[in-house]
């Protein structure tokens, strides 16, 4: 069956679409051809050109990773995937749908199938699904409109506990690290904390499941050779596990490969020892998530970690000569204008430049999240009751604690101190 | 680019620029319009699109509206395209003429307006992007004050629109500092050359700025992603200098609409240097100094490496001015510098860069270059200095083998051997390289050691020296072997010496010297005729012919070469000499 997988991000320029490279790499595996599409706001095609291409391709399933972002760009696509090809499926996965409301697939009559599930097994279950002729079932994992219009959730599914499982892109040719100049890998998900604000806690249950330090130096290794060396590591958080981290490293300077990594990573793990060995592996920069230095807020993020400890972690990664950004945010509840401000002041006291993924952003509400399913006890005030349901709060609110001005107000000075404009790259 | 290229990538156009015809009647209007609507899926699926009423002409008339009437059909054209691909997004950019307090003139702008509205109201709905743009370029009338003009502006912001003004000649007193805070971008024209001769040069500037952006981008390279159609002509172009040149594409009025091949843009980094050049006024007016500064500062690397150092310079220059960090002033100064030197224009190299040393500053580089520059007016002594002052400083940026290699060059123009050799020896110190080694041969010979200086140059030859190079190396070599009386062995290697360079005067003079020591003189009047080929001044070279023409007892014809040296240069003794004798045995045998 011919799958086509698109990942289009009108706003920022187009990345390496890994988690489609994985969906990609199962269903290669299982004998689909696949296409990968990624488009971003740096991408040219014209309409002519994509009506051309679907017309030639002829996708009998046609997959999107969707956010809050994007979505009103990935419905745009998916009707006229449907418009031109009548009997396509159109899924719509990425985090938007994991916690996506069911009435929002009644209003999207573009979209056939919301992937619930993880995308390596919800994939494979509506592609066998639809070539089997039972699509209009119930299908593990995702939910689906029935012809009365009603929505039929399946069974959810239950990931294996070792992404060694799942194939990898890069080893199956679905990815290709010549064609990039920067290659984002993913060996780890989920993440063992709860923070208030995140979509991982729900969406992994707080388990966190990884590659094996062989797979994953497999993958660097094929992907060094065959492109620049430059990783981009999108787990959520690299050095979970030490014992793990330290064998990647240590891996990487065994095998004498030469990659420049940005990582992500808490700041309690973040050791001299290991900063010393992340700094001669070729570790980059390292990006930890401060979210807010002020006293008044960051205990009822439950993200238990002191902003001291950060601090430190910061100055020491610094001092031996990482890149260090800080993730931080602001309208966060509890948090009044002035300690915004501290957030702001501790970032650059700790010597980090308020640049790239340094840039604060204002806090968002996602699906999955704490703080969107009980908001109003957050203190958060939405700006309007009529959201369509396929889209969160996102940032469109006021806070106890700060109005919708001084909330521009601090998103001002932070760009006012930036040097570079205010270009974060991570959401 | 960070990510993945994509099989839809056929680099359709990005902006397109409408030059109206203002004799255009309605049914070429209706054409023109149609013509667009069949255009618009076929470029990017983020566009702009541009329509000029005027191309040429700085100011438009009084009450001119065809271009309006055009604009407000394009936006209905939009609207509905729009509405077929919900993931397009359109900026529609119609320039228009703002008179003076006549509110009439609101109206028919509000009907132009009128189609972004359900875009504008689904776009707050349900928290998109409006995706139709309709962002006026405004050119002021005769008379209009800067308070109409803001208050035209205000018109369209109050409606979610962000116009931008067009100004020919001279900027109204206030206008830009009451507009420049509302985030109103200008376009300047001094020369009030048009309307599409501006936005060809911000478009320009606006693509090489988004190429910092891109991994492996290149610069200069052709801006591929406009087109232009002019209504008058009938022609659509590739790029605005297409349309300058007057080489369309094809026609935009014959059938379907088809993509101007971007490869027939031609030579495109003169256009992209001078398109660079003439945007500063705008740039500095749109307080867009820092992004204009590192546009010119690249762009001045750019072209220095094509080797177009003029046009360097002046971008450089550019940067320079544009600056407000010292260092950047300092690195555009040291670029403007070099571009000088390297064209050869030692004066204003040598002014830039002593005002680059007063900069912080690698001081170690500057003196280094105004070494090169000193060197190059052949003040060898004060080119010592400078060199000196950069091995001092310790610089970074220029290994020490550069400097005491010029130092070494210094020392063997003014004849000081010993110090040369000195120098050339530090060079050798990281490994042996060819040529310091083959100036450790030139030392040699400048001392007379000929033996040594064979042995150097024999191993330059070894070591394999690049081959602009060889010749001068097989040369040498042949100067060494004709000292030692080794004429035969000379001849050999000087053949090889002419074959892989018959351009280099000194191969067949030395050439010919040797054919002559060994009578084999026609071969030798070949290699001077060849000689005073390359520099007909070469009296020496006329000189020696005559010499071998006696000697084949063509003697008119070597009273001819004599007389002809003579006039070149009259201290050649032996010139003198011959001259006077073969005339005189002319002269016995005539008589």
């Amino acid at each position: 069956m011919r799958v086509l997988l698109v990942d289009f991000n009108p706003f920022m320029p187009p990345v390496t679409p890994i988690s489609l490279g994985n969906l990609g790499a199962v269903l290669k595996a299982l004998g689909h051809q696949v296409r990968i599409l990624s488009l971003g706001s740096t991408s040219r095609f014209s309409p002519q050109r994509l009506l051309a291409f679907l017309k030639g391709y002829k996708p009998r399933v046609t997959g999107f990773g969707t956010y809050q972002r994007n979505i009103h760009h990935v419905r745009a696509l998916a009707g006229m995937v449907k418009q031109v090809l009548h009997d396509s499926v159109v899924v719509l996965g990425g985090p938007q749908a994991t916690f996506l409301p069911d009435a929002a697939l009644s209003i999207m009559p573009e979209i056939d199938y919301v992937s619930r599930g993880e995308g390596e097994l919800t994939i494979r279950t509506i592609v066998e699904a639809v070539e089997g002729g039972r699509g209009e079932g119930p299908i593990a994992g995702v939910t689906l409109r029935a012809r009365d219009g009603a929505c039929i959730t399946g069974a959810s599914t239950e990931p294996p506990a070792d992404l060694d499982a799942y194939p990898s892109p890069w080893l199956t040719g679905v990815l290709d690290p010549a064609a990039l100049e920067e290659s984002i890998m993913l060996t780890s998900r989920g993440c063992p904390n709860d923070c208030c604000f995140c979509y991982t806690p729900a969406a992994f249950e707080r388990r966190t499941r990884s590659q094996s330090v062989e797979r994953v130096l497999e993958d660097i290794t094929w992907v060094c050779r065959r492109g620049t060396g430059h990783l981009w590591f999108a787990d959520p958080n690299f050095s979970y596990c030490e014992r793990r981290v330290v064998g990647i490293l240590e891996g990487i300077l065994s095998k004498g490969l030469k990659v420049e990594m940005w990582v992500e990573t808490r700041a309690d793990m973040l050791t001299p020892p290991l900063i010393s060995l992340m700094k001669e592996a070729g570790v980059r920069s390292v990006a930890m998530g401060l979210e807010s230095a002020s006293p008044n807020v960051y205990p009822a993020l439950n993200k238990g970690i002191d902003p001291e400890e950060i601090g430190c972690a910061a100055r020491a990664a610094i001092e031996a000569g990482l890149d260090v950004e800080l993730f931080s945010q602001y309208a966060l509840p509890g948090e009044t204008v002035d300690d915004a401000m501290k957030t702001l002041n501790f970032v650059k006291d700790c010597g980090v430049q308020i640049k790239g993924n340094s840039n604060a952003q204002q806090m968002q509400l996602y699906f999955g999240s704490k703080l969107h399913s009980d908001f109003r006890k957050h203190g958060v005030r939405p700006l309007r009751e009529d959201f369509p349901s396929f889209l969160s709060i996102g940032t469109q609110f006021e806070t106890d604690w700060m109005s919708r001005a001084e909330i521009e107000q601090v998103g001002n000075v932070w760009l006012a101190e930036s040097l570079d404009g205010g270009k974060r790259v991570v959401s | 680019m960070r990510g993945c290229s994509h099989p839809l990538d056929d680099r359709p156009p990005e902006s397109v620029f409408l030059l109206l015809d203002p004799d255009a009647g309605p049914q070429e209007r209706r054409r023109l319009v149609s013509w667009v609507e069949g255009m618009l899926p076929w470029l990017n699926w983020r566009s702009h699109v541009f329509v000029l009423e005027d191309a040429r002409s700085s100011i438009l008339e009084h009450g001119q509206s065809g271009g309006l009437e055009v604009a407000e059909q394009l936006a209905g054209v939009a609207s509905r395209f729009l509405g077929e691909h919900e993931f397009a997004t359109l900026y529609l950019h119609p320039s228009m003429t703002v008179r003076s307090w006549d509110a009439r003139q609101w109206v028919p702008w509000d009907r132009l307006l009128a189609p972004a509205k359900p875009f504008q109201t689904r776009a707050y709905r349900e928290l998109g992007e409006a995706r139709l743009f309709i962002s006026p370029i405004l050119t002021l009338d005769q008379n209009v004050s800067a308070g109409e003009a803001l208050e035209a502006a205000e018109f369209f912001h109050s409606r979610f629109s962000t116009p931008s003004f067009y100004i020919p000649g001279k900027v109204p007193e206030g206008l830009i500092n009451e507009a420049g805070n509302c985030g109103i971008r200008f376009y300047v024209d001094p020369g009030a050359g048009g309307i599409a001769p501006q936005l060809w040069v911000n478009h320009v500037f606006e693509t090489v700025l988004d190429r910092f952006g891109e991994d492996g981008g290149e610069l200069l390279a052709p801006c591929g992603g406009h087109v232009v159609v002019d209504e008058r002509s009938g022609g659509l172009f590739s790029c605005f200098r297409q349309w300058e040149e007057g080489k369309p594409s094809t026609s935009w009025n014959v059938g379907d609409f088809q993509l101007p091949d971007p490869a027939a843009q031609g030579p495109c980094p003169e256009c992209i240097g001078r398109s660079l050049l003439s945007m500063r006024e705008s740039l500095v007016v749109n307080d867009r100094e820092k992004e204009a500064r590192q546009v010119y500062f690249e762009a001045a690397r750019a072209f220095s490496t094509r080797k177009d150092y003029r046009m360097a310079a002046d971008l450089a220059r550019h940067a320079f001015e544009l600056s407000d960090q010292d260092e950047d002033r300092a690195a555009a100064l040291v670029q403007e510098g070099l571009c000088h030197l390297n064209s050869g224009e030692l004066e204003k190299a040598e002014k830039v860069l002593e005002l680059a040393s007063t900069y912080p500053v690698d001081q170690g580089l500057v003196a280094f270059h105004r070494g090169q520059i000193q060197f190059a007016w052949r003040d060898y002594i004060e080119a010592l200095d400078r060199f000196e002052e950069a091995l001092e400083s310790g610089s970074e940026h220029v290994p020490v083998e550069d400097i005491c290699f010029q130092m070494a060059l210094c020392h063997i123009n003014i004849e000081e051997y010993p110090d040369a050799r000195r120098y050339l020896e530090r060079c050798l110190k990281p490994g042996r390289k060819v040529v310091p080694v083959f100036y450790l041969g030139v030392c040699d010979l400048g001392e007379g050691r000929v033996e040594s200086a064979m042995a150097h140059f024999l191993e330059a030859l070894r070591m394999g020296p690049a081959r602009e190079d060889l010749s001068r190396v097989l040369f040498n070599i042949g100067t060494c072997l004709k000292d030692l009386g080794r004429i035969d062995e000379a001849i050999d290697v000087l053949e090889k010496a002419v074959e892989v360079d018959p351009e280099d005067l000194a191969n067949h003079n030395l050439l010919g010297f040797c054919y002559y020591k060994t009578k084999m003189h026609q071969r030798a009047v070949d290699c001077f005729l060849r000689a005073v080929e390359i520099n007909p001044c070469s009296a020496i070279d006329w000189a020696n012919l005559g010499s071998n023409l006696r000697d084949l007892g063509r003697i008119d014809e070597a009273v001819a070469m004599y007389k002809k040296a003579h006039s070149l240069d009259p201290t050649i003794e032996f010139v003198r000499v011959n001259l006077a004798r073969l005339t005189k045995v002319l002269e016995e045998s005539d008589g």
